[in-house]
């Protein structure tokens, strides 16, 4: 009775090993199978709301695929807040998307390091370039090279309102710095130690003060890009004035002022006379005050030596590590189709960086203030310098703008010691080519 | 005989071996090797993309000059002791004193003991998100309270007193105090049932000789409690700097480092550094330099809590 027992345990057991392995095998058939049909591409989105993926998911991406059969396309939708480490791991594991969306200051690090891959050829076969703005289209050029196609745009302005500039006796929005804080002092309104009405509202940011330090005629970088130009006499000015704006006029918001930083933003929650800001300005007022948005003007930001308007781009590169680089280069191409830049942009609100996605864009059609954004950014745009180091540069300027703007150091130190960190940073790089 | 007893011996030492093998492989893998990687790379320049290129000592050279001329890493080992001050004495006291309330028998104590408890449990980052509406300048209940205090003081003097809202994370002086806050409140369940646990340890009849002899409360707690206690409060101590050195979480969720790196911390650097600007060999450094921090710190604190330990018969 064991021995026959045991001889049925074996029988079963066998039985069990057997389909097993026929199993295993059907499944790996299968997957053979499976990989000959499909070539899969990996894309990248840092850009999104509901909006975005229901329009790539369900309309863009299936119509490329459609037009493609065998080809399947994975987007991932990833926050600003993990790109980088997302971005960098992902490489590092040599599993890198095939195209994967990047913003204004990337193009310099990844040319360097070789996560993007060069685009010349492609667009030159393409012939779109010309339908870009200048702009926009610099922001994936690194020494002559480029590395992605823009995908959305946001110029920063100055927005006004009109009735206040007219209840202060001022007939046309400021056009130079003098005539910008001398407005903002008109407009601001305070109550004890509260501002109820600040004239200009400003962020602490180091895009603020590059902004100003264009129109002052300095630079960031020496034309090389391997030195600093933060301690010139243009540079201590302009952070000078931005710094004068919070702390000689008292014009900008203070904490004592009545909803500063909470969900509505200052100047849609009608706390602010004037605000250098970018497209979502427009947008802040439509949501919370839409009936302030026949009051709202939209200006160049206010002159020094020259006009700038600072154009901050996100764009889509392709990573070196792509198996399917032509495929990848298609859906690039897809995406930056008129019609279909123009709904994905609408579904965020920004800025087309193609001529003719504005002219496709329903939603800035009749608009004259988006309008004057697209003219603005077309007359006087500028993008950031590629620069490898911009990620850690971002961090170190913010430091020495805030030091200046918190008072902890005066802006000529605060530049003077930044700029002296700056060298080293750049200096490394020259050391490693 | 002698023979069998040895190869006994020596099969018992395999088997023993066999039984510690699949942890000492898990060691090996997940901390040995990635910690002997981490000390090579931080000799290193290594952005993770290409190979590590070995610089020798420059990258503790850089911190170095980092630390002696206030730069980034110097304000990250600031604010980090900053930290450490601010969190660990109150944080202590005030879980030494709810372990005394606790301890004393109070009705509903396990409703007390649990409620102090619950957010040593909870995800620290959903804890930061729901921090960050307590600091909320325009919705926080900090302001709202403010706001509360301001009609109080106004009806209260018949004038218009105006306590203005804060800004509190956006605020480069207020933004550490605000985590700090948070942090002691994270912490507080932990090291009070550490010291509830050392105080259950207590004999009873040490107390009731002590009564006997006239000692009052804080006579008692002052001859008995506090010294018996002094091995549970050397755990803690170590155990909170330790943690308060490392913190990183609160801080990332919060504020990332601002404003004006009024809040980065060594950690916050490390992961920066690493992950953002992808110098792995700069950020391998510093986690070095916060290993020797750590070493140091828990020596000393050991080595001065050791002493005077007090028995009673």
């Amino acid at each position: 009775m064991p021995a026959t027992a045991a001889k049925q345990r074996h029988g079963f057991s066998r039985w069990w090993l057997a389909t097993l392995l026929v199993g295993a095998g059907a499944l790996v058939l299968c997957g053979c199978g499976h990989q000959d049909r499909q070539i899969e591409l990996e894309l990248w989105i840092a850009d999104f709301n509901e909006s975005t993926r229901d329009l790539l998911d369900k309309q863009i991406i299936p119509r490329f695929e459609s037009a493609h059969p065998g080809v399947k396309v994975n987007t991932q939708y990833i926050n600003w807040s993990h790109l980088d480490e997302k971005l960098t791991i992902s490489f590092a594991g040599g599993v890198a998307p095939d195209i994967f969306q990047v913003g204004a200051e990337y193009v310099g690090g990844l040319a360097y390091r070789g996560m993007a891959q060069p685009l010349d050829d492609y667009v030159a076969r393409w012939g779109a370039k010309d339908d870009y703005f200048a702009a926009s289209w610099n922001t994936c050029v690194y020494q002559g090279h480029v590395y992605g196609l823009p995908y959305l745009s946001a110029p920063r302005v100055l927005l006004y309102r009109r009735d206040l500039l007219r209840a202060a006796g001022l007939s046309r929005p400021p056009d130079t710095w003098e005539e910008l804080a001398e407005a903002a002092q008109r407009m601001t309104l305070r109550r004890g130690p509260v501002t109820v009405m600040a004239g200009m509202n400003l962020p602490v940011s180091w895009q603020i003060f590059v902004e100003f330090l264009w129109e002052n005629g300095g630079e960031i970088f020496s034309p090389d890009g391997r030195r600093s130009r933060l301690n010139s006499p243009e540079a201590i000015e302009a952070l000078q004035f931005y710094v004068d704006l919070y702390h000689k006029y008292q014009v900008c918001p203070t904490s004592g002022m009545p909803q500063i930083g909470g969900s509505i933003p200052v100047f849609a929650s009608k706390k602010a006379a004037m605000e250098i800001t970018n497209q979502f300005g427009i947008y802040n007022v439509s949501k919370y005050a839409p009936e302030l948005l026949p009051q709202v003007g939209v200006a160049p930001t206010p002159k020094r030596k020259q006009r700038v308007i600072s154009v901050y781009t996100d764009w889509l590169a392709m990573s070196p590590q792509s198996q399917h680089k032509e495929l990848a280069w298609e859906l690039m191409a897809f995406l930056m189709e008129p019609d279909n830049l123009a709904a994905y942009n609408a579904t965020l609100f920004f800025i087309p960086p193609r001529r003719s996605a504005v002219a496709a864009a329903r939603f800035m059609r009749g608009n004259s203030q988006l309008q004057e954004f697209v003219s603005l950014m077309e007359r006087y745009g500028r993008s950031l310098p590629a620069i490898p180091e911009w990620f850690e540069i971002r961090t170190g300027l913010q430091s020495a703008v805030s030091a200046a703007i918190y008072q902890t150091k005066s802006p000529a130190q605060a530049l003077a010691d930044y700029s002296r960190q700056l060298d080293e940073l750049l200096a490394e790089r020259v050391e490693q080519r | 005989m002698a023979v069998a007893s040895v190869s006994a011996a020596q099969r018992e030492e395999r088997t023993a071996y066999l039984f510690l093998a699949p942890g000492l492989a898990l060691f090996f893998l997940f901390v040995l090797i990635p910690v002997v990687a981490a000390l090579y790379l931080s000799f290193c320049r290594y952005d993770m993309i290409h190979s590590p290129v070995w610089i020798g000592g420059a990258n503790y050279a850089r911190l170095g000059k980092d630390l002696a001329s206030h730069d980034v890493f110097y304000l990250s080992v600031r604010n980090t002791a900053q930290y450490a001050i601010g969190t660990i004495p109150l944080g202590m006291a005030l879980a030494l004193a709810l372990a005394l309330l606790v301890n004393a028998g109070l009705r509903g104590v396990t409703l007390y003991r649990t409620t102090y408890y619950l957010p040593v449990v909870t995800s620290l980052v959903a804890i930061s998100m729901v921090w960050m509406w307590l600091y909320d300048p325009t919705y926080g209940l900090l302001n709202y309270g403010l706001e509360l205090l301001s009609r109080a003081a106004s009806a209260l003097t018949g004038r218009q007193v105006v306590i203005p809202p804060q800004t509190w994370l956006a605020n480069p002086n207020q933004a550490m105090p605000a985590i700090i806050l948070m942090s002691i409140w994270r912490g507080l369940g932990y090291n009070m049932v550490i010291y509830l646990a050392g105080l259950q340890g207590i004999p009873e009849h040490l107390y009731e000789a002590a009564t006997i002899d006239g000692a009052t409360r804080w006579q008692r707690f002052r001859a008995i409690t506090w010294p018996l206690l002094k091995p549970t409060t050397a755990f803690i101590f170590v155990v909170s700097v330790i943690g308060a050195s490392q913190v990183f979480a609160q801080v990332y969720v919060m504020t990332n480092g601002g404003p004006n790196n009024a809040t980065t911390t060594i950690v916050h650097q490390i992961f920066q550094n690493a992950f953002s600007f992808m110098k792995m060999g700069y950020a391998s450094a510093m986690a070095f330099v916060l290993f020797a921090i750590i070493l140091v710190l828990s020596l000393v604190n050991l080595r001065l809590l050791r002493g005077g330990e007090v028995e009673y018969a």
